[in-house]
């Protein structure tokens, strides 16, 4: 009988150590360390989403400045990520006009910068509100390439311009358009940017427009 | 004799039951490390927000920065401050599990300074 009570124990305890098994629901464990690595990126992210409108501040006297600066952390960023082994792939329009006069021409600068790492197969900019109306249109854009062109405007009074911008690339593509505030007597700088980040876990993708009045231009 | 077996037999059982049921499981994953790289990634954001962050980051002032963080770290953590560039040389750190956390700063007022604050953390126990 005494025997047999080990057996019975041994039986009891292999049961408590299945059912403490199948109480470490795995799969929910996984699913919140996934959650809390996302969390992560997405911080990291947040991180690099919200320095970029800082570069322009930064630079906030000089619009050469401000675009090649942007430029530069664009770079400083994608290094920084690589080092990680993780991936930052990003687009910008970059514009910047000086002081406009009332029914003055006026040239708007616009710088493109492609590091989506690949190449783009082809990329317009139309610019409707030109005079007159213009368009620019570029093929075969490698990575890591600036491109310059410039549109001119002439306005007797203040007004809200927009500049259409289409990409594509062998395996992506992209329409967007932004607004790009005039008014006379100002000078301004209107960045688009097009953020994409590859974390550990996640990815992450933002775009937004970043407007500031330029000190001296 | 039979009372031998039968001990030896519930020993067998249960030491086949916990490989076949635990041999796969696998160590389960390290929430603690997860918790400090937030709380020390949200701890630099706040200090950058609130409590000038990019004026340490531009004089260097690594002692700064570990003092206005000090009060917000959790208790049983040792962590260090670094800022460097593009290529950080990770400071010797006699532990089994150190973590770090990287916050980027595009610079300080009118100056373009990219630099990266690296907080490095380990336990100390």
């Amino acid at each position: 009988m005494k025997g047999q009570m080990f057996l019975i124990i041994g039986i009891l305890f292999v049961l408590f150590l299945i059912l403490l098994r199948n109480g470490l629901n795995l799969v929910t464990i996984l699913k919140n360390q996934q959650t809390l690595e996302e969390n992560i990126d997405r911080l990291e992210f947040d991180n690099i989403r919200s320095e970029f409108p800082n570069v322009p501040i930064i630079s906030f006297n000089d619009s050469i400045n401000m675009t090649n600066n942007t430029i530069n952390f664009t770079r400083y960023v994608q290094l920084i990520e690589l080092s990680k082994g993780l991936t930052f792939n990003s687009f910008s329009v970059q514009t910047a006009f000086p002081n406009v006069t009332a029914s003055v021409n006026t040239n708007l600068n616009v710088t493109v910068f492609n590091l989506l790492g690949e190449q783009i197969s082809f990329l317009n900019l139309t610019f409707t509100n030109a005079t007159p109306p213009a368009q620019t249109t570029y093929s075969n854009v490698p990575d890591n390439t600036t491109l310059y062109t410039s549109f001119t405007f002439n306005t007797a009074s203040s007004i809200n311009y927009t500049l259409y911008v289409t990409w594509n690339t062998t395996t992506r593509s992209s329409a967007e358009s932004f607004t790009i505030p005039v008014e006379i007597s100002r000078s301004k700088y209107v960045g688009f940017f097009d953020l994409q980040f590859q974390g550990k876990l996640s990815s992450h993708r933002d775009k937004f427009v970043v407007t500031d009045t330029i000190q001296k231009p | 004799m039979l009372k031998t077996l039968e001990a030896v037999l519930a020993i067998l059982l249960i030491a086949t039951v916990f490989i076949v049921f635990y041999q796969t499981l696998g160590p389960l994953p390290d929430f603690e490390t997860i918790g400090w790289k937030i709380i020390g990634y949200n701890n630099l954001k706040t200090l950058d927000r609130n409590l000038g962050l990019r004026q340490e980051v531009q004089t260097g002032n690594t002692s700064a920065i570990i003092a206005k963080i000090a009060n917000y770290m959790p208790a049983t953590v040792n962590y260090i401050v670094s800022i460097c560039s593009v290529s950080c040389t990770a400071p010797l750190i006699n532990a089994s599990r150190v973590i770090s956390v990287s916050y980027i700063i595009a610079g300080y007022r009118d100056n373009y300074n990219p630099n990266q604050v690296i907080l490095y953390m380990w336990s100390k126990s």
